[in-house]
């Protein structure tokens, strides 16, 4: 039960970090490197302080501070035109020195003694199991986030952004100020980004400053899988596919976990191999679909053979 | 329409597979333990695949294998996040599903994800260099978060004593790291204040991954008389590259674990990883037997093992009087 519930919490957690990642992924079309960074930047400033007593404030922190991240990178893409992935390699690495100056130039912080946000809660909520308290606070978070976003893509300069994304040229032609737009949205996806990394640090009670190594991989496969599963048309419905993508990553993993018939060492390997398998589906239905018709086909031409 | 409905169809009952898979997998488990009955139930959780790491987990199960707990007593369950912090959380709820009877966390992210679940498993945690200051105890004596352990403290006095002994006459130390790694920033810290009250110059070269050692390596020589290199693993990986560097250059590398000694730096004063992984062992073995986590004091891990690499030796041209070899283990470059 525990892991049950512990992937849950996880990957509603990770729910926003895929909802930053969509954002400049598939509204903007552009992987945003800058993620690996911002979230640590998140993790970094919440954990530092949680410590010195305000843990809600870390969340703000973060919140502004992934923004600014997020603007240094638009700038360079747009400003002084350096190819976008470039531009968030660039933030990225930057940003590790930047982090451990936010945690006072250690790679590790310990929150254990801390009162994070989870506690706060539960202390509110004394009824409320520790692990309920924590799902609690991860989904009010993480709902909230994509409320908001849902709400702000339906704006007018919400829509601008998406039409950036679909048609530059259009939308430049419509003068409209493409640049801003860019750096808006690349704003905006890393404050959400790093907010996870916040909540991240006061649910794990530590930071370290190799805690978002491969965290893109993380979003990105959630995005995927999310759209796979479950791909509508409308932002609203992507944005709850990608929500559930992000849950249903953090159950691969655990399955992975929970493998004990293969040694410890072929977590990767296993856990690429359910990815790959969740990702082929529609490819899988495709090509079921097309024999089925071919069946069917030939069925007919036997029939009309035999006449 | 046929494909949406099919692909709704799928995804149902992939979610509910994966369910039930985690689900089912709890009950055999429990079903097992319950079978076994006095079987006992061993975690192992480490973040990243290194060395270090290695000998400390042999050393921990050997030790238990040697004291009786064999595999015939014991299951162990080992887990690795290779490398992916995200993956950690996960491993220690599944620790903590699975009902083991304790876990043994190797350094300090993982030791601090589990104790922050805040579980009834009982934690040994192995070579944490600042255990206090990493949240898992209060004080060393009586652990009191259900979790002891051993810290690995390098001994920096000893290290450069020994520099003293065998290579006589430094005036400028090297100091190579990677700043990923609190325990190693925490060495160099020590390191920076030993050197500045002996009134001895450094320099600083920091990385912040491997691709970057050699280049870090190359720019001390010729600013430098030793290097020193804290207990840091992405430097310790490198070893055999920079211990190149240094051989040409005719410059002895001072380390901080014995393993970096058989991948070709000059010497140091250690505990080795193997033997901190057995005294971890031995506190398990002691919780086994009764005694709460709390009367299981932690515990600073001396090192007291002077180690040199000949090959290294010889390639510095350091000779070494037969009273000084008295008290040394050497070593060779080892193959891997």
């Amino acid at each position: 039960m525990v892991i049950l519930l512990g992937s849950l919490q996880l990957g509603i957690l990770y729910g926003m970090l895929a909802l930053g990642v969509y954002i400049t992924f598939r509204i903007m079309n552009v992987p945003d490197l800058t993620a690996e960074g911002s979230f640590t930047l998140g993790l970094a400033l919440s954990a530092a302080l949680t410590i010195a007593g305000h843990p809600l404030l870390g969340l703000g922190a973060a919140l502004l501070a992934g923004a600014a991240a997020g603007c240094v990178t638009g700038l360079l893409h747009t400003k002084l035109g350096i190819h976008p992935i470039l531009s968030g390699i660039l933030t990225m690495s930057g940003l590790y020195s930047v982090n451990l100056l936010a945690m006072g130039n250690s790679s590790n912080l310990s929150l254990i003694n801390s009162t994070s946000i989870f506690k706060m809660v539960g202390t509110l909520l004394p009824f409320l199991d520790k692990d309920m308290v924590k799902l609690l606070v991860a989904l009010c978070f993480t709902a909230l986030c994509a409320l908001l976003l849902i709400l702000f893509f339906k704006t007018h300069i919400g829509l601008c952004i998406r039409a950036t994304g679909d048609n530059e040229d259009m939308v430049r032609a419509s003068s409209i100020h493409v640049d801003n737009t860019k750096i808006l949205a690349l704003a905006i996806s890393n404050a959400i980004i790093a907010c996870t990394g916040a909540l991240i640090a006061q649910y794990q009670s530590f930071a370290d400053i190799n805690s978002g190594v491969g965290i893109l991989v993380v979003g990105l496969a959630s995005v995927i899988i999310g759209e796979v599963l479950l791909s509508r048309r409308t932002l609203t419905g992507n944005f709850l596919a990608v929500l559930l993508g992000a849950i249903i990553y953090r159950f691969i993993i655990a399955l992975a976990t929970k493998y004990t018939i293969l040694p410890a060492y072929m977590l990767k390997l296993v856990s690429a191999c359910i990815v790959a398998f969740a990702l082929s589906l529609p490819a899988m239905q495709k090509s079921l679909a097309m024999y089925k018709t071919r069946k069917e086909a030939q069925k007919h031409a036997a029939a009309e053979t035999n006449f | 329409m046929k494909t949406s409905m099919m692909k709704k169809i799928l995804s149902a009952a992939l979610c509910t597979s994966m369910f039930f898979g985690l689900t089912a997998c709890g009950n055999n488990t429990q079903q097992q333990s319950d079978a076994d009955g006095e079987k006992l139930k061993v975690g192992i959780v480490q973040l990243i695949d290194n060395g270090a790491f290695e000998d400390m987990r042999d050393g921990f199960i050997q030790e238990l294998q040697d004291k009786g707990y064999g595999e015939d007593k014991v299951e162990i369950i080992y887990k690795n996040a290779q490398g992916d912090a995200t993956n950690l959380n996960t491993i220690c709820q599944e620790m903590v599903d699975s009902q083991v009877d304790l876990v043994a966390t190797i350094a300090t992210p993982a030791s601090q994800a589990m104790v922050a679940m805040e579980s009834d498993v009982p934690i040994v945690f192995i070579s944490v260099s600042n255990p206090i200051g990493a949240g898992l105890l209060t004080t060393m004596e009586q652990p009191d978060k259900n979790a002891t352990g051993t810290s690995n403290a390098i001994p920096i006095e000893d290290i450069f004593a020994l520099s003293d002994d065998l290579t006589p006459g430094m005036q400028t130390y090297g100091l190579l790291y990677c700043t990923n790694e609190v325990n190693s920033v925490t060495t160099i810290e020590n390191a920076k204040n030993y050197l500045d009250e002996k009134g001895l110059q450094y320099v600083e070269q920091i990385v912040t991954n491997s691709s970057e050692v050699q280049q870090a390596a190359q720019a001390l020589v010729g600013n430098v008389d030793a290097i020193f290199v804290p207990n840091d693993s992405v430097i310790q990986a490198a070893m055999p590259l920079v211990a190149e560097v240094a051989r040409d250059a005719k410059i002895p590398i001072y380390g901080s674990s014995a393993v970096m000694v058989n991948s070709g730096a000059f010497a140091t004063v250690a505990i080795t990883d193997t033997e901190i992984g057995m005294i971890s062992a031995d506190m398990a073995i002691a919780h086994f037997e009764g005694k709460e986590m709390a009367e299981i004091p932690a515990l600073v891990v001396p090192a007291n093992a002077i180690v040199v690499n000949e090959d290294t030796a010889e390639a510095l041209g350091v000779t070494l009087s037969d009273e000084q070899k008295a008290d040394i283990t050497f070593v060779r470059d080892s193959a891997n």
